[in-house]
């Protein structure tokens, strides 16, 4: 039941950061928040370290208003050996330095996309906690 | 004009813009894609692929396109160190092969029929040629590997193949065919250069190489190659063009 809140929320995401999110199961707690908008509160809240076979993931969500505003991945580490004989280009891919896909005015797009099931899982406590 | 169409296992999208472009060209390509999936499905049980898989047909009976492809593994094959490889205990499996392939054919349809403002998309590989109008340069972003609505890079072109690999794709694992083992190391794989079927089998050869692979990539002339690591690292080689940013509202 989780996993397809948890899609609602990541479409949600996808749409333009709505929060469309009914409380599973628990008491609904009051808030601020228009009732019709769900039952989370604001506030930051992190997801469990969750392991993986490419490494850890933990995800971190912040609620603004009753909405989830942002949904970002505070550590998602390889245990693998990295090869130290290189010295290629590198740059940590900061969110700052991304850009939305709207507005970057793009025909298409490339890459692939990290959808593990360690992700889905951390998101979800996060989602979890932010429903408490 | 843009087609979408589901061939193939996957969206595949065939836009075009000049302006008076009918489709007729747009569907021969879509109709070509629908006849090497006819060969070449892993999934339907009558396909020259799944018929060689079960004993029923050799590969040097199975007619011209399948000797092509298999040729064309093997030379991939050997050029990549075993990174890629259409075999796996014994079964063929061109897969990784033939979505490059056959876009290459989609495009060269394109051309024969006078386009040469295109751009073709199969599950995140692209064939591009010429401007989408304004006479701007194609714009295509790398998406960010965790968050779908980001792109991490714009690539702008009038002329490029652009092949991605990666983790998760369509749920399914990338193995080393050297060990059977899934490659860690990199999440995202991006390769650029001129043909769409060696980008593709380059980007799939960089996943299973992990990082050192950049260097390999770095030997392959005219090709480049960017990828994020599983610690959200960008890496690139050094003639991976900068990125373009965004388009000013005006144009």
């Amino acid at each position: 039941m989780r996993r397809a809140l948890i899609v609602t929320a990541l479409t949600a995401v996808g749409v333009g950061l709505l929060f469309h999110y009914q409380p599973g199961g628990g008491p609904g707690t009051a808030t601020s928040v228009p009732p019709d908008e769900g039952a989370a509160r604001d506030g930051t809240y992190t997801g469990t370290l969750e392991s993986e076979v490419y490494g850890r993931v933990q995800v971190r969500i912040v609620v603004e208003e009753g909405r989830l505003v942002d949904i970002s991945t505070v550590s998602l580490v390889g245990d693998s050996p990295h090869s130290q004989e290189l010295n290629q280009h590198a740059a940590p891919i900061l969110r700052s330095e991304t850009l939305r896909a709207q507005s970057a005015r793009i025909d298409a797009v490339t890459g692939a996309t990290y959808t593990s099931d360690a992700y889905i899982e951390s998101l979800g406590t996060a989602l979890d906690r932010a429903e408490r | 004009m843009r087609l979408v169409r589901t061939v193939m296992g996957m969206d595949v999208t065939i836009d075009v813009r000049e302006a008076d472009a009918g489709d007729t060209a747009l569907r021969d390509a879509f109709a070509d894609m629908a006849m090497i999936d006819r060969l070449f499905s892993l999934f339907d049980t009558d396909s020259a692929v799944s018929r060689i898989n079960e004993g029923r047909l050799e590969i040097d009976q199975a007619g011209p396109l399948v000797i092509e492809v298999a040729r064309l593994c093997r030379l991939y094959e050997a050029a990549t160190g075993g990174a890629f490889s259409a075999w796996r205990e014994g079964r063929f499996d061109p897969t990784g092969l033939v979505k490059g392939w056959a876009i290459d054919r989609a495009a060269a349809i394109l051309e024969r029929n006078g386009h040469r403002n295109y751009l073709v998309e199969a599950g995140g590989d692209i064939r591009l040629r010429g401007s989408p109008g304004l006479r701007r340069p194609w714009r295509v972003g790398i998406r960010h590997p965790v968050h779908r609505d980001l792109v991490v890079r714009v690539i702008s072109s009038r002329d490029l193949a652009i092949a991605t690999s990666g983790t998760y794709e369509k749920g399914d694992h990338i193995e080393d065919p050297r060990t059977g083992r899934v490659p860690t190391g990199l999440i995202s794989v991006t390769v650029i250069g001129p043909d769409i079927m060696e980008a593709d089998v380059f980007a799939t050869a960089l996943f299973v190489m992990g990082e050192a692979g950049l260097a390999w990539v770095e030997r392959q002339p005219g090709y480049e190659a960017y990828a994020i690591t599983d610690a959200m690292r960008g890496v690139w080689t050094t003639g991976f063009p900068a990125d373009t940013g965004p388009l000013p509202p005006d144009r």
